[in-house]
């Protein structure tokens, strides 16, 4: 058998690209023949080799951390098996003993039956059908990464979408904001309204103090708090269930008011409803069904008495809107006096603050140092509203889109921060701000396809150091506002970053400081430039929109980040 | 966010730092399909997980590991239905043969990646673009060969020559030290 036609079947091979014959063919050679065999397994070996050192998606980190969660996956499995067992022993013993929480130990116990790697199969089957179950259940936890590539699915394990927040206080409400997709589990808040729009079509406006626990996309339990529900007809049989009633929509409007007491009141605004005792299990005898203009007061034992009804006394969306935008303009007002101390921030040495200009609406106009202007140019990208109704951003959408920039100077430490939404990561690299080309000490700055934000500087003898984030970006987040900022700080020798003004990571320099940083001619939303060696991953063009791109020439701290996050949070 | 779970124990991250590379390698080496590589190594490595208490210090950790891996693929083998994992029923059995005789194939295999990065960032231009094509981007020898302007065979002729090169830059690196 020739070497010629070996060759030619093992790259068949390894390009992927062999037929089931052309493989019997293969095998039939190297079978008969140990040295084309030995040659065989070499070309594996250095394709796989190259193939982890070239592809993005088999990096070192990607794969730690997918063994990472399937261990948590299978150590989670485990207890469940070692419960499964236990109670199987109880059953055959006629004993109750509780189930053994130690759960290495109880799977221990079962190991010797089938032989320990049976058993690790086995076992990790099992946790990937209770993953599985889990997940179609809609309780398993978001976020989790997935370890097979290829294998990967969305799933959208929210059951409503936070549509108005207003002046919400609470210790769980820092991250709640306005597109925020919401999972089964509890809200709880102290002051302020939120509308949440339910999958099912039914709206539903809240006010604090409030306990909420939503189970599904047509369920919620209202512990306390004052909610107002409007649902449309798709939406019919939305219920609300309180302490001493369960209460089931018969397509209206109604508003329900629990006090911490237990206390409740019923308001129907529209339609009707139907009242079942809590937990009565929506039994028959217990229904009483309320009409528009009904307003009941059930107090700890539900005891009903009529009242007066009161409209005014929940707030309606179209109210919570109009309130809305009041607070918005308010906080618009506050970011554009922000925006303009900045002019006169010597530390700044490039600001965007992406207003737009009528009059050449093709410009990026910002601030350099010394109230210098640094004029960007504007490349198929379109204006579009901002963080709030009346700031501007810029949309980029297209592979072409862009904004030229030219930021001069030479620097120790760097700041970057960005107010941005991402709307998807289409490309493996999606630009921020891309020096161009790639040269030594001018650095860049993108959100790579797996969701972790990254700081890129070549260094000296063509050693890349990357400083990256663990994945910021999942479905939840993809749609809102975000603030993103990094700082390269030679003093304190780390790189950090942010994410809605809170640490993300700090990171060691991964060695010392060597020359200064520059960014020069360099591009927003894109790469101009790419370097042949990237020619595989030279579209970089961010899908989403960028309202505002601060440069400092100066490390900044822990609380002025929080600052800028604070006073431009929409 | 970070979330590195305490009851995973550093040793134990370091275990997987360490041997990851040349064991998905190795996995690749049995004749498991591209995709399934780095799955079948995360499976052996939450198997040695669950053994670690019973591995004996004093032995070869990656020899142990490779031996999980074996075990794993031969279990693939009897598999009736779900072979899917596999390039090929006959050829893998062949390879597992092959890995229990000599269960490492090469001197170089577990190589560092600094060694393996000069000995690539080292190839000629066009060389290198085959490399990240094929490699990085996925692409395929008939994408390439209408890229460079040559014939898919000739480009996969170019990365066998590429792969021998690439595997004696790395021997003789090592026998440098």
């Amino acid at each position: 058998m020739s070497q010629d036609r070996f060759e030619e079947l093992l790259s068949l091979l390894l390009d992927d690209d062999v037929t089931a014959e052309q493989m019997d063919e293969l095998t039939q050679i190297v079978s008969a023949d140990e040295e084309l065999l030995t040659q065989l397994r070499q070309h594996l070996l250095m394709s796989d080799r190259l193939s982890q050192y070239e592809d993005d998606l088999r990096s070192d980190d990607r794969f730690t951390d997918a063994v990472q969660v399937r261990i948590r996956a299978a150590e989670d499995s485990s207890q469940f098996v070692a419960r499964v067992v236990a109670s199987a022993h109880q059953e055959a013993s006629g004993q109750s003993r509780p189930a053994s929480s130690g759960s290495r130990s109880a799977w221990r116990s079962v190991r010797g039956l089938t032989g320990w790697v049976a058993a690790g199969i086995a076992l990790i089957v099992l946790a990937a059908v209770v993953i599985q179950r889990h997940a179609q259940r809609g309780t398993d936890a978001p976020n989790v990464p997935v370890a097979d590539r290829g294998q990967e699915e969305a799933s959208d394990l929210g059951v409503a979408v936070l549509t108005r927040v207003s002046g919400l206080q609470g210790e769980h409400t820092a991250d709640w904001a306005t597109g925020k997709t919401i999972p089964p589990g509890t809200l709880e808040w102290d002051a302020g309204l939120l509308q949440l729009e339910f999958y099912c079509g039914a709206t539903v406006v809240a006010e604090g103090p409030a306990s909420l626990e939503i189970l599904d996309d047509s369920r919620v339990v209202c512990r306390s708090g004052r909610l107002r529900a409007h649902v449309p007809p798709p939406a019919r049989g939305f219920s609300v269930l309180a302490p001493t009633v369960e209460l089931v929509d018969l397509g209206t409007e109604f508003g329900i008011h629990v006090e911490a007491s237990g206390a409740t009141e019923v308001h129907v605004f529209d339609g009707a409803l139907e009242l079942y005792d809590a937990k009565s299990n929506r039994n028959v005898t217990t229904r009483r069904e309320l009409n528009a203009g009904d307003a009941v007061t059930l107090d700890r034992n539900g005891e009903a008495k009529n009242i007066e009804i009161r409209d005014f006394d929940f707030v309606s969306p179209t109210r919570l809107s109009t309130m809305t935008s009041v607070r918005r303009q308010e906080q618009l007002r506050q970011w554009r006096a922000f925006r303009d101390s900045l002019q006169d921030d010597p530390r700044v040495i490039a600001y965007f603050p992406f207003d737009r200009n009528d009059s050449e609406d093709r410009l990026l106009v910002g601030h350099g140092t010394d109230g210098t202007t640094i004029r960007g140019a504007i490349v198929g990208c379109e204006w579009s509203e901002g963080r709030w109704p009346g700031k501007a951003s810029l949309q980029f959408k297209r592979p072409g889109d862009r904004v030229r920039v030219t930021v001069p100077g030479e620097f120790e430490s760097l700041m970057y921060s960005i107010w941005l939404r991402v709307d998807g990561l289409d490309r493996k690299y999606n630009s921020l701000l891309l020096t161009d080309g790639f040269d030594e000490n001018r650095p860049h700055w993108q959100i790579r396809q797996d969701g972790t934000l990254v700081l890129g500087i070549w260094r000296h003898e063509a050693v890349l150091h990357a400083y990256q984030t663990d994945s910021i970006f999942n479905l939840f987040r993809l749609g809102q506002w975000v603030h993103l900022a990094t700082v390269y700080d030679a003093d304190q020798a780390c790189v950090t970053h942010y994410v809605n003004g809170e640490l993300a990571t700090r990171e060691p320099l991964k060695e010392p400081s060597s020359g200064l940083l520059k960014i020069g001619k360099a591009t927003i939303g894109n790469w101009s430039a790419p370097t042949p060696r990237h020619r595989g991953s030279r579209v970089r063009n961010l899908n989403g929109c960028i309202d505002e791109l601060i440069v400092f020439g100066q490390a900044l701290d822990d609380q002025e980040v929080r600052h800028i996050y604070e006073v431009g949070r929409p | 966010m970070a979330s590195h779970d305490p009851a995973i124990p550093p040793e134990f991250t370091q275990l997987v730092a360490q041997q990851h590379q040349q064991l998905r390698s190795f996995v690749r080496t049995l004749g498991v399909a591209p995709d399934w590589v780095d799955d079948l190594a995360q499976e052996a490595l939450l198997v040695a997980w669950r053994e670690q208490d019973s591995f004996d210090q004093q032995r070869d950790l990656g020899k142990w590991l490779r031996g999980i891996a074996r075990n794993l693929v031969r279990n693939e083998l009897r598999k009736q239905k779900r072979q899917e994992r596999l390039l090929h029923q006959g050829l893998t059995e062949l390879l597992v043969r092959a890995a229990e005789v000599e269960p490492q194939p090469e001197s170089w295999a577990g190589c560092r990646v600094a060694v393996l990065r000069d000995c690539v960032e080292q190839l000629a231009p066009k060389s290198r673009e085959l490399v990240s094509g094929r490699y990085g981007d996925g692409w395929k020898a008939p994408d390439l060969a209408d890229h460079f302007n040559m014939t898919p065979t000739a480009v996969r002729q170019a990365l066998v020559r590429i792969r021998l090169r690439l595997k004696r830059c790395i021997e003789l690196r090592l026998a440098e030290g």
